[in-house]
C-alpha cells in the first residue's frame, strides 16, 4: 500500500483511522464541548487560547451524499471576521476530485453545523479555503508579515483529534524542515489525526502555522503548514468567491507546477557517485532524499549483496490512494565466487521479474507501457526496462519505473531502479538518461570479493527504525528460497 | 472361391460384437426362433426384417411392419440400400452387411517399433524423466548442493510420469483394448522434455537475439506442444480417428492461446505474457549488438504515444460507462 511508504501520518481522520478507534459512532449531542481533555496539563495561556479561540474553531466533516456517514474529518479555523475557513486539501480532497459522492459540512464548538463549500486549493502546501454560512470573531488572523518564532517558543495546536472533542495542545517549535519541497515547520507537540487544518498559534494568538501531519515512528514529531503559504492562498478570494467549476484541472496545473520545482532542485546537481564492486552508482544524496546502506553476507549464502536505497521522505498527497510526487532509487550489487555463471544469471532474472504489472482495473493510473534494450558503453553494458503509467484524472503527469541489470559480469551483477512519480514525461525522460549516463564501471573487475570492500562503506550509516519500508521488501525478497 | 455374405451386429461405437456368415440371402432377422439370426433386443420385433437383393442385386434391408422400424442414423426407413458401411438400427442393435467383394481400408502403418517397445522404451522414458529432474534441480540449486533435493525431485517427477500415463493406460484398456502404458509413458516424458527445451530455447533466443517476443508469447508455444502430446495419447487409444484427433487437438491448441491472450488483455490491456522479460543469462551468451544510450532514449519517447493513447483509451472508456449508467 503506496499510503504506508511514507512513516507521516496526515492528521486527517479518514476512514481506516477512524476504525482503528474503539469509539466509532459518538452522538454529536453527547460530546465534550466546554471541557476538552488535552494530552498535555494546559498551562493557564493554554486556557486563555482555548477560550477566546472556541468561536472560530471549527470541525470539518466530509460525508456521502448517499447515505449521509462521513469518511473524512479534520478541523479548520475561520480567518478574521470573514466566512472564510482555512484547512487541509487531505481533509476535503474527496470533495475536490468527486463532487459527485460527497460533500462537506461543519461543526463548531458548540455543536452547530453547516454546509461548506470549497472555494480553493493549494496541494502543495497541502491547504484549502472554504466557506461556510457564519462569520468570524477575529481571533484568528493572517499577516503579510509571518510571526518570528525562537527555537524552543511555546506553541498551541487546537483542533478535533479523533472526533472525540476539541482540545488544544502545548508543544515547542523547532525550526523548518526542508525534507519536502515546501519548508514545514517542526513542532514538537501532539497533532492526532482529526485535528489536520486546525491553527496553531503562538502564545501571544498569532498563527503560526496549520496543523498537518506527525511522525509515526516518532515521539511528538510533528508537522505545520507555515502560515504564510496560506496567507497567499488566502488572499486571491473573497468573501464572495465563485468556486471553480471542477477542481481536477487547478490540481493537475499544481502538480505539475510542484513537479518541475521537484525536477528543478533534483537535477540542479550533478548526481553523486557510490561504488558497488567495480561499478559507479549514482544516487541522489541531498535535504530531501536520504540513503540508506545495507548488505548480506552471511556464511552459507552461496553470494553476497549489498544495497543502497535512497528515497524522498514526502509525497503530495492527492487523495487516499493516490499519493505523488516521490522519487526513490536502489542498487543492488551481488556478487558469488561459489555459483558457476549460468546458475548465478539464473537466479538474477529471479529478482528482475514482477517489477511492474499492468492493471487495468486502477482509477487513477493508466496500464504500464514498456520498452526494453539491452544497452551498452564502453566497457559497461546492461539490460535496461522503462515503464510508463498516465494520470487519468490529471493530464501530462507520468509514474516512471527504470529497473536495469548488468550484463557484462558472469558472476557479479548488478541491479538498479529509479522510481519517478508523478512527473512530467520530459523531466522523466531527462532524470532517467541522467541516471542511465551515470551508472559506469570503473575498473575491469578482478573476481576477488575481497576488492570490493569499497561497497561496504554504506554499511556504515546508521539505520533508522524502519524508515523505509521499500528497503524491507527488497531485503526480503532477497532471503530467497532454497529449492 | 465361393461368395459369402457377412451380417455384423455392431456395439454403438461402430465395433463388431458378432459376425453371421451366409452363402445366400435372404437373411431374416428378429426375436422369434424362426429367424436367421436371433436378436436379443426387446426393442425388436419377433419379425423385424429382413436381408436380401434387389432387382439391381443391390443389398438391401427391408422392415417386416416392426413398431420401431429401421433407423438410418436415427431417421425411420422401411427400405435401405446396405454398401458395406451402411449401419442401420433395429430396436437398440446396430447391424452392418458387407460380402466378400468389400474392399477393406489400407494397412495402417505400424509406427511402433516393435523391438523399440517394452524395456527399451520404459527405460528410455524413465532416464528423461530423470535427467530432466536432475538438470532443473540443478539449475535452480543456488544452495549449497543437497543430494536429497535432487532425489526427492526425480522422485516426484517419476510420480507425476506415473499417475499421467496411468490414467490414459486406463482410458486405453477401456476403450483400445491394451493399455499400452509403456507408450504413454513415453509419450509424456517426451513432451515433457520438449516443454523443458523450449523455454531453455525461448530464453536463449530471447537473450542472445534480443528477440524478446519469443518470451513473451511462450505459452502458445508451450500449448502447441501440449496439444501435440494429447494427440499422441489419443492416437495410441485409438488408431482409427487420426484425422479427428488431429483437429480436435489443434482447436484445442487454438482455443487455449485465445483464451491466454484474452486474459493478458483484460490485466495489463497488452496481449504479451508478461510486459518485459525477466529472464537473464551469463554474459557470454549475448550474440546481438547493444543499443547506445540515445537509441534507448529514442525509444522511451516513442513510448509516450503508447502511453498517451492508453490514457485516451481509459478516459473514453469511463466517459462511455458514465453515459451507459445514464
Amino acid at each position: 500500500m503506496t499510503f504506508l511508504r511514507l512513516p507521516l501520518l496526515l492528521a486527517c481522520l479518514s476512514l481506516p483511522a477512524f476504525a482503528a478507534t474503539s469509539t466509532p459512532a459518538i452522538p454529536p449531542e453527547l460530546k465534550p464541548e466546554s471541557n476538552p481533555v488535552a494530552p498535555i496539563p494546559p498551562s493557564s495561556t493554554a486556557q486563555q487560547l482555548y477560550a477566546s479561540a472556541q468561536s472560530d474553531l471549527l470541525q470539518l466533516r466530509v460525508l456521502l451524499k448517499n447515505g449521509h456517514s462521513q469518511s473524512a474529518v479534520g478541523s479548520g479555523f475561520l480567518i478574521g471576521k470573514s466566512n472564510l475557513v482555512i484547512t487541509n486539501f487531505h481533509v476535503v480532497s474527496q470533495i475536490a476530485l468527486e463532487p459527485e459522492t460527497y460533500f462537506g459540512e461543519f461543526k463548531d464548538t458548540q455543536g452547530k453545523s453547516g454546509d461548506i463549500e470549497l472555494l480553493a486549493v493549494d496541494v502543495q502546501h497541502d491547504l484549502a479555503v472554504v466557506r461556510v454560512n457564519r462569520q468570524g470573531t477575529g481571533v484568528f488572523n493572517l499577516t503579510e508579515v509571518p510571526a518570528t518564532l525562537n527555537q524552543g517558543e511555546h506553541l498551541y495546536s487546537l483542533g478535533n483529534p479523533l472526533d472525540l472533542g476539541f482540545t488544544i495542545s502545548e508543544g515547542t517549535y523547532n525550526g523548518v524542515s526542508h525534507r519536502g519541497f515546501s519548508d514545514q515547520i517542526m513542532f514538537t507537540g501532539p497533532v492526532n489525526p482529526g485535528m489536520s487544518g486546525g491553527p496553531n498559534v503562538t502564545a501571544s494568538g498569532q498563527v503560526a502555522g496549520i496543523n498537518v501531519a506527525h511522525r509515526r515512528d516518532g515521539e511528538l514529531v510533528s508537522f505545520l503548514v507555515p502560515a504564510t503559504f496560506a496567507q497567499k492562498l488566502f488572499s486571491g478570494i473573497t468573501e464572495s468567491s465563485k468556486p471553480p467549476a471542477d477542481f481536477k484541472p487547478i490540481i493537475g496545473e499544481q502538480l505539475l507546477a510542484h513537479q518541475a520545482l521537484m525536477m528543478d532542485t533534483l537535477l540542479a546537481t550533478p548526481l553523486t557517485h557510490k561504488n558497488l564492486g567495480p561499478y559507479s552508482v549514482p544516487v541522489r544524496e541531498s535535504e530531501q532524499v536520504r540513503c540508506w546502506g545495507s548488505s548480506d553476507t552471511k556464511g552459507e549464502k552461496t553470494y553476497n549483496t549489498d544495497q543502497i536505497n535512497c528515497a524522498m521522505e514526502s509525497e503530495l498527497f492527492v487523495s487516499e490512494d493516490l499519493q505523488t510526487g516521490n522519487i526513490s532509487m536502489n542498487h543492488k550489487f551481488v556478487q558469488t565466487d561459489k555459483l558457476d555463471p549460468l546458475r548465478f544469471a539464473l537466479h538474477m532474472g529471479k529478482f528482475f521479474t514482477n517489477r511492474v504489472s499492468g492493471n487495468t482495473k486502477d482509477e487513477n493510473l493508466t496500464t504500464s507501457h514498456c520498452t526494453e534494450e539491452f544497452i551498452g558503453k564502453e566497457n559497461f553494458s546492461s539490460r535496461a526496462v522503462v515503464c510508463v503509467e498516465s494520470y487519468q484524472k490529471f493530464a501530462g503527469l507520468y509514474n516512471f519505473i527504470l529497473f536495469t541489470s548488468s550484463t557484462d559480469e558472469p558472476r557479479m551483477s548488478l541491479q538498479s531502479r529509479l522510481i519517478i512519480n508523478g512527473v512530467s514525461y520530459e523531466n522523466g525522460q531527462k532524470f532517467i538518461q541522467q541516471f542511465l549516463t551515470a551508472l559506469t564501471k570503473i575498473k575491469p573487475a578482478k573476481n576477488d570479493p575481497a576488492k570490493n570492500a569499497s561497497a561496504k562503506e554504506e554499511k556504515s550509516v546508521p539505520k533508522v527504525a524502519s524508515v523505509d519500508t521499500s528497503t524491507n521488501n527488497v531485503s526480503s525478497s532477497n532471503n530467497k528460497e532454497a529449492k | 472361391m465361393s461368395f459369402f455374405y457377412f451380417v455384423e451386429i455392431l456395439n454403438p461405437h461402430g465395433d463388431v460384437q458378432a459376425r453371421h456368415k451366409f452363402t445366400q440371402l435372404p437373411v431374416r432377422l428378429g426375436r422369434s426362433y424362426s429367424n436367421d439370426i436371433i436378436l436379443d433386443d426387446y426393442h425388436t420385433a419377433a419379425e423385424h426384417a429382413v436381408i436380401e437383393l434387389n432387382e439391381s442385386n443391390d443389398i438391401i434391408i427391408r422392415d417386416l411392419g416392426s413398431q420401431n422400424a429401421i433407423k438410418v442414423k436415427g431417421k425411420v426407413q422401411p427400405i435401405v440400400v446396405m454398401n458395406g458401411d451402411t449401419s442401420v438400427q433395429l430396436g437398440h442393435t446396430h447391424v452392418r452387411v458387407r460380402d466378400s467383394n468389400y474392399v477393406v481400408s489400407d494397412e495402417v502403418n505400424d509406427s511402433a517399433h516393435s523391438r523399440w517397445q517394452g524395456w527399451p522404451m520404459f527405460f528410455s522414458a524413465v532416464l528423461m524423466i530423470c535427467v530432466l529432474s536432475l538438470t532443473t534441480s540443478w539449475l535452480s540449486d543456488i544452495a549449497n548442493n543437497k543430494s536429497s533435493d535432487y532425489i526427492i525431485g526425480v522422485a516426484q517427477w517419476l510420480l507425476v510420469a506415473a499417475v499421467w500415463s496411468g490414467i490414459w493406460a486406463l482410458a486405453n484398456r477401456a476403450f483400445g483394448g491394451a493399455a499400452n502404458f509403456t507408450r504413454h509413458l513415453f509419450t509424456f516424458s517426451f513432451g515433457l522434455v520438449s516443454l523443458t527445451l523450449l523455454d531453455y530455447l525461448c530464453m536463449l533466443l530471447a537473450f542472445s537475439f534480443s528477440l524478446e517476443w519469443f518470451t513473451q508469447y511462450q505459452t502458445h508455444f508451450q500449448l502447441a506442444i501440449v496439444a501435440v502430446v494429447i494427440y499422441y495419447h489419443l492416437r495410441h487409444i485409438n488408431v482409427r480417428n487420426r484425422k479427428m484427433f488431429k483437429i480436435v487437438c489443434a482447436s484445442l491448441a487454438i482455443v487455449g492461446s485465445s483464451l491466454k491472450l484474452m486474459s493478458n488483455y483484460q490485466a495489463t490491456n497488452q496481449y504479451t505474457d508478461e510486459l518485459y522479460m525477466h529472464e537473464i543469462l551469463p554474459p557470454s551468451f549475448r550474440v546481438s549488438r547493444n543499443h547506445s544510450l540515445e537509441e534507448f532514449d529514442k525509444s522511451i519517447a516513442k513510448l509516450k504515444t503508447d502511453i498517451d493513447s492508453e490514457r485516451e483509451k481509459a478516459l473514453k472508456e469511463k466517459a462511455d460507462k458514465n453515459s451507459a449508467k445514464k
